[in-house]
């Protein structure tokens, strides 16, 4: 007797690479909702487009990669326990998900009590740069590099007293108060930098209706 | 030096929109004190239209990441993810009586199985992902060798599978059912490929071992494709000859079962897996 082969071409082309399926197609609300419902699959699809992003993000403000690739982990399982919290009336997944990174990021942070010693003499455009993405696949969401130009666009146009307070504030997790005090600076002019550099911010943003997805 | 250096808000007292708007830019940066924070957060849990603007500025404030060149967490850090969410998704699931016994089903503690996969096993898997892909190019080989698309095989092609290497099947109590498997492995080691196929991809699927003192442990989850086709390596924490039991659970919101896998002394197809030729 004799068979049609068919599971062995499946197998021999097997090479470990995710199976494509309809998820791929799905908006990531969808997906949430998917998730909320017990759909573990969901949440993958969303780790396989968002991890990239919590990695980086969480590298970026406990600049521990062991630590950062932990709360990566945590920022996902917990996305999965409350998907039913997620409304997307209310902003975007992406939004979602790094509030919950950079929450989580600062807990972990205040936590340690570890804070720099002098932030100010730390040149962020030289952290970014150490940065990089050895994984060739992410070049194929050309989605997130488009959107990563317009938002390093949007804070070039900062003066470097505005950008600089925002970045402590929000990738070292320091407090306006903190920041002045990092800074030698009074809070009032801290408190006016972060104010006006946010609402160039979001001016630029909304003008070229750059939407997180 | 300071001009709010010594201001302690009262988290009891109202504070009013405009008052709350001015701090929301600080607010959506997490630059706030936190009792600063609380009352914030306060007035928006009682106000739509300042939480709708404090919603704005949440998505101005989390584009800022985006502002950095991605990096890709390790390959393992999905594997342990799911298998947390396995884990979740089975706890408080008990398995069938009859067959699972009067054990309780719960998940492994994610130390241990962290450690086991990033320390200690990661040299037998890099061996044992050799000898299956070794096995699976061996397969390749022969198929590629027949003609065109109407590859043939015949029911004796076990003799492909390396020395040592036992084929345990799927065996489910659904007639119905068509799903079907097969876990290669050599019993003397913790490494296993499975295969399978008409599993249903709506329902999660995890395979579970029981050892000789009766404990169960999850193995893994399984990545069903969306026509129910699965073929995944797998890595057991002791060798299978020293389990009792090796069996896949599936479940969805409202079903669940179980397919032991036992030992096939000689490879026949599953049932309704192949078709025919004439």
């Amino acid at each position: 007797m004799r068979f049609k082969a068919r599971w062995a071409v499946r197998l021999v082309t097997f090479n470990g690479d995710p199976v494509p399926g309809p998820l791929k197609d799905h908006e990531d609300s969808e997906l949430v909702s998917l998730a909320a419902s017990g759909d573990a699959r969901a949440l993958a699809e969303l780790y396989d487009r968002y991890s990239r992003i919590v990695m980086s993000f969480s590298l970026r403000m406990l600049s521990d990669p062991a630590a950062a690739e932990e709360l990566t982990q945590e920022v996902f399982f917990r996305a999965w326990r409350q998907a039913n919290a997620y409304n997307s009336t209310r902003g975007s997944f992406a939004t979602w998900i790094l509030s919950i990174t950079h929450n989580m990021a600062i807990d972990e942070l205040r936590k340690r009590n570890r804070r720099p010693k002098r932030a100010d003499l730390e040149d962020p455009v030289a952290t970014l740069a150490n940065i990089s993405d050895t994984d060739r696949s992410v070049e194929d969401y050309a989605w997130l590099g488009a959107l990563r130009d317009e938002v390093r666009d949007a804070l070039d146009i900062l003066p470097d007293a505005q950008r600089h307070a925002i970045e402590l504030a929000y990738f070292r997790g320091l407090t306006q108060r903190e920041v002045a005090d990092t800074l030698n600076e009074p809070l009032g002019t801290i408190k006016t930098r972060m104010r006006l550099g946010m609402r160039k911010l979001r001016n630029y943003l909304e003008e070229r209706e750059v939407e997180l997805t | 030096m300071s001009d709010r250096r010594h201001f302690q808000p009262n988290p009891q007292r109202r504070l009013p929109c405009e008052s709350v708007r001015d701090d929301l830019e600080a607010w959506a940066l997490g630059a706030l004190e936190p009792t600063e924070r609380e009352q914030i957060d306060r007035h928006l849990s009682g106000c739509s239209a300042c939480q709708s603007e404090a919603d704005r500025w949440s998505q101005v404030s989390s584009a800022l990441p985006l502002s950095l060149d991605p990096v890709a967490p390790s390959a393992q850090a999905k594997h342990h993810l799911m298998d947390r969410i396995a884990g979740d998704q089975m706890s408080g699931v008990s398995p069938r009586p009859s067959i699972a016994g009067a054990h309780d089903v719960s998940p492994p503690p994610s130390m241990p199985r962290r450690f086991a996969w990033s320390q200690v096993l990661v040299a037998p898997l890099f061996v044992a992902l050799i000898v299956m892909f070794g096995w699976t190019f061996n397969l390749q080989d022969q198929v590629e060798s027949l003609e065109g698309s109407d590859l043939q095989i015949t029911a004796s092609d076990n003799t492909m599978l390396p020395a040592g290497v036992q084929t345990y099947s799927l065996k489910t109590e659904c007639q119905e059912c068509t799903s079907a498997g097969r876990l290669l492995a050599n019993p003397k080691t913790a490494n296993a490929l499975f295969v399978a196929w008409n599993l249903d991809p709506t329902m999660a699927h995890q395979v579970w071992c029981v050892d000789e003192q009766g404990a169960r442990k999850m193995v893994a989850s399984l990545q069903v494709s969306s026509t129910g086709d699965v073929v995944q390596p797998l890595l057991f924490e002791e060798p299978i000859s020293g389990y009792s039991q090796i069996y896949v659970m599936s479940k969805d919101a409202d079903h669940e079962q179980m397919m032991e896998m036992n030992e096939t002394p000689m490879f026949t197809p599953p049932p309704g897996l192949y078709e025919e030729q004439r």
